[in-house]
């Protein structure tokens, strides 16, 4: 009777943990970039101050109307000062468990909650920008999986 | 505030199931390799394309696959071309070959050329199989040459010496023959056919006769072919005597007819004149060496007299060969498969085979790009076998693993390019292929890709039955059993990749000359072309939905400032900034004109 020889076992150990370590890499920028698309997206869904609607008093207070040609359009929000929508950016990105990658984007603005998700005196479904921007996103995101993901791979 | 639930979207991507996929892989590797090092068996070429094959899994077995597939089709193009075999016989014969291949671990290329030399005879279909297939065990049990035995199993055929006996029955007797022939199995069917066997069969001699003969006859040492034509000349002359040979045996005590009539019995004629020889010289008190000198001629003496002193030999061997059957070939071969040598070879020459079925299923497909015709996009946006791999759970098998593996030799072709790489005989012929078109072949398989990948990471969450499944539908229960053991962990890890993908489901799909012509006409195409190209230059990257026509920059999280055109605008660059187009004003509008 001879003997077995089994070669390439540590090898393949390491090339199946390297592979690993890559695709958890990958997802990490995943969903960092992705993050980055989708508030990028958001941005997009916003339209633009109506011209003529912004007026500064002699005191130099800012006014935005907000009636008549001014008023808003269901569902884009309208930007008024821009605030809510500069501040949209990617907040975190963290990792939630092995190879489990987890990012979060948003406005930073108190009130936009209630852009998003109406409130009193906003009527649901309010102008949900985000979810509009997540919306728009899919085919970018798509395209960042796939590469990201395939290139791990390679 | 503080209250209100913050304004988040929230990206997530789990590699969890892949991951464990993976540990899963490595586990059974390691599994393997502590149960082969306890068994203490030796089987090195073994040990190196298992675990060879797994290390590669992704990277290795669609190139191998692929390259074994194209000598297989090769081995068919034979069949096809030499022997005028239809193009369903050989596709029939694709199916055969792997089959025999499988049972008796003969390469499927060597099973091939043995299913060529059949071809070549005439023999079709059932038949043909069965000559093959019983070729394939005699050969197994004999360790010869399958081709060869093909050969001689068709010239047995042809000679007609083997009349009333099944092909299974000629296959032990070959077997038995040889178990008694002392020499190469080379030398016994140099025996049983060709020049010494036609000659011997000229004579009446059936199979069982001359194989009894040449076991006692290799085991004197008579193995060139001149002392067996010498005795069947001998024969000959016994059976068609002349008055003067009549007068000479008559001389002796012998009746030429009689002698004649003797030596005509097919099966025993040759022992049976001997016997009447020996009769005759015990009677006569002649010498053997005499008579059989004025019987069979001075040039056969030697052999003669050999087989006259070992006649109860020549007898008993001449029994039991006539007694041979096919069910004893089968016995004789179940038993050789039990050996452990033979089972590692049959795993080995399973998982090629395994592979050479996964490489067919590419091929047709390979071959009608390399061989580039001006049809070939619709044909691949047409042709089922695409759609099929696209839409099966085994995609992402190649579609992650491999088809994005090999360095960019032909462009941007997530798909194609990869798999054609692969194959070094398809690489010369894409240097002088269109890479335009190329190009928009591969637009469209990446797009089914993509689409493909998505419908696989939702099949793969119901499980690894399904991936399973998925495998064995597209390439048979053979090759998942092949390579579940090793490959198929690796492989359903990749198909179960179940990252929550959901979100990129879309059509938006690389640039091609092609998709822009589709969206956009002359001029404009031809700008829009030329600036892409610009910008590409300068590193940005775009993206053309297939529904839309529209092309966007691919931001990548960059600032939200991006380069679009769409088949509303023309071919004049359209520039965003937070969604807004900042340059529409310069833009020339000439929206349905340009428009398909």
């Amino acid at each position: 009777m001879g003997e077995i020889i089994i070669s390439g076992m540590v090898q393949f150990d390491q090339a199946i943990r390297k592979d690993m370590a890559k695709m958890s890499l990958a997802a990490k920028e995943f969903v960092t970039k992705g993050a980055d698309i989708i508030g990028d997206s958001a941005k997009e869904q916003w339209r633009a101050r109506p011209g003529g609607s912004r007026t500064v008093s002699k005191s130099g207070k800012v006014y935005y109307k907000g009636t008549g040609p001014y008023a808003a359009r269901r569902p884009m929000p309208t930007i008024r000062t821009g605030n809510t929508r500069s501040s949209i950016r990617r907040r975190y990105v963290k990792e939630v468990g092995s190879g489990r990658w987890e990012s979060g984007t948003g406005p930073s603005t108190d009130y936009a909650p209630f852009l998003e998700f109406g409130s009193r005196f906003i009527s649901t479904p309010a102008f949900p920008f985000m979810s509009m921007g997540v919306e728009n996103a899919h085919e970018r995101i798509d395209a960042l999986a796939h590469r990201l993901f395939n290139q791990a791979q390679e | 505030m503080g209250l209100l639930n913050p304004v988040i979207a929230t990206l997530l991507a789990d590699t969890k199931e892949y991951m464990a996929k993976m540990n899963e892989a490595d586990a059974k590797m390691n599994k393997f390799g502590k149960t082969a090092e306890e068994s203490g068996g030796k089987f090195h070429k073994f040990a190196n394309t298992a675990s060879n094959a797994v290390i590669g899994v992704g990277a290795a077995i669609t190139g191998y696959a692929i390259d074994q597939a194209l000598k297989f089709n090769e081995v068919l193009d034979n069949i096809q071309n030499q022997s005028g075999a239809s193009a369903e016989e050989v596709d029939r014969l694709k199916t055969s070959i792997i089959n025999v291949s499988n049972e008796t671990a003969i390469s499927s290329d060597k099973i091939g050329n043995a299913f060529l030399q059949v071809e070549k005879a005439g023999m079709r279909g059932a038949s043909a199989y069965k000559l093959v297939d019983v070729a394939a065990k005699t050969a197994v049990i004999t360790g010869g040459d399958v081709v060869s035995t093909t050969q001689t199993l068709i010239g047995i055929q042809r000679l007609q010496i083997a009349r009333g006996m099944s092909v299974a029955q000629v296959g032990d007797l070959m077997v038995n023959a040889n178990k008694m022939h002392v020499g190469s199995l080379e030398s016994l069917t140099g025996v049983l056919t060709g020049k010494v066997g036609g000659a011997l069969a000229a004579t009446g001699m059936n199979l069982a006769e001359i194989a009894s003969i040449s076991g006692v006859a290799s085991a004197a040492g008579y193995g060139t072919a001149k002392s067996y034509v010498a005795l069947a000349t001998g024969l000959q002359k016994i059976e068609s005597p002349t008055a003067s040979s009549a007068k000479q045996l008559k001389a002796l005590g012998l009746n030429a007819d009689v002698l004649a009539q003797t030596a005509r019995k097919p099966g025993t004629g040759l022992v049976d004149v001997l016997k009447m020889l020996e009769v005759q010289s015990r009677r006569t008190g002649t010498p053997m060496n005499t008579l059989i000198k004025d019987t069979f001629g001075s040039a056969s003496v030697g052999m003669v007299q050999t087989l006259a002193n070992n006649i109860n030999k020549v007898s008993d061997a001449n029994k039991k060969l006539q007694q041979s059957s096919g069910k004893d070939l089968a016995i004789q071969f179940g038993l050789t498969s039990q050996q452990l040598n033979f089972k590692l070879k049959q795993l080995e020459t399973q998982s090629h085979n395994a592979l050479t079925g996964f490489g067919l299923l590419l091929l047709p497909d390979v071959t009608a790009v390399a061989n580039f015709a001006e049809g070939a996009v619709k044909y691949f946006q047409k042709h089922p076998l695409v759609q099929k791999i696209a839409s099966d759970a085994t995609l992402t098998l190649f579609g992650a693993s491999l088809a994005f593996k090999v360095a960019q030799a032909i462009g941007k072709i997530p798909i194609l390019g990869n798999l054609l790489a692969k194959i070094p005989k398809l690489g010369s012929l894409f240097k002088s292929t269109d890479t335009a078109l190329l190009t928009e072949i591969a637009a469209n398989t990446a797009a089914t890709a993509t689409e493909g990948a998505i419908a696989d990471a939702e099949l793969a969450k119901t499980g690894v039955a399904g991936g399973l499944a998925g495998f064995a539908k597209t390439f048979g229960e053979g090759a998942l059993g092949a390579i579940s053991d090793f490959a198929a962990p690796v492989a359903l890890a990749i198909g179960a990749f179940a990252i929550p993908y959901l979100l990129t489901k879309g059509s938006q799909t690389e640039v091609t000359p092609a998709l822009i012509n589709e969206f956009y006409k002359g001029k404009v195409a031809a700008d829009i072309a030329a600036q892409i190209k610009t910008k590409q230059a300068e590193g940005i990257q775009f993206t053309i939905n297939k529904a839309t026509g529209t092309i966007s920059e691919v931001t990548g999280g960059r600032s939200p400032v991006s380069f679009s055109y769409d088949p509303n605008h023309g071919s004049a660059l359209q520039e965003y900034a937070y969604g807004k187009n900042i340059t529409q004003g310069k833009t020339k509008v000439t929206l349905k004109a340009l428009v398909k």
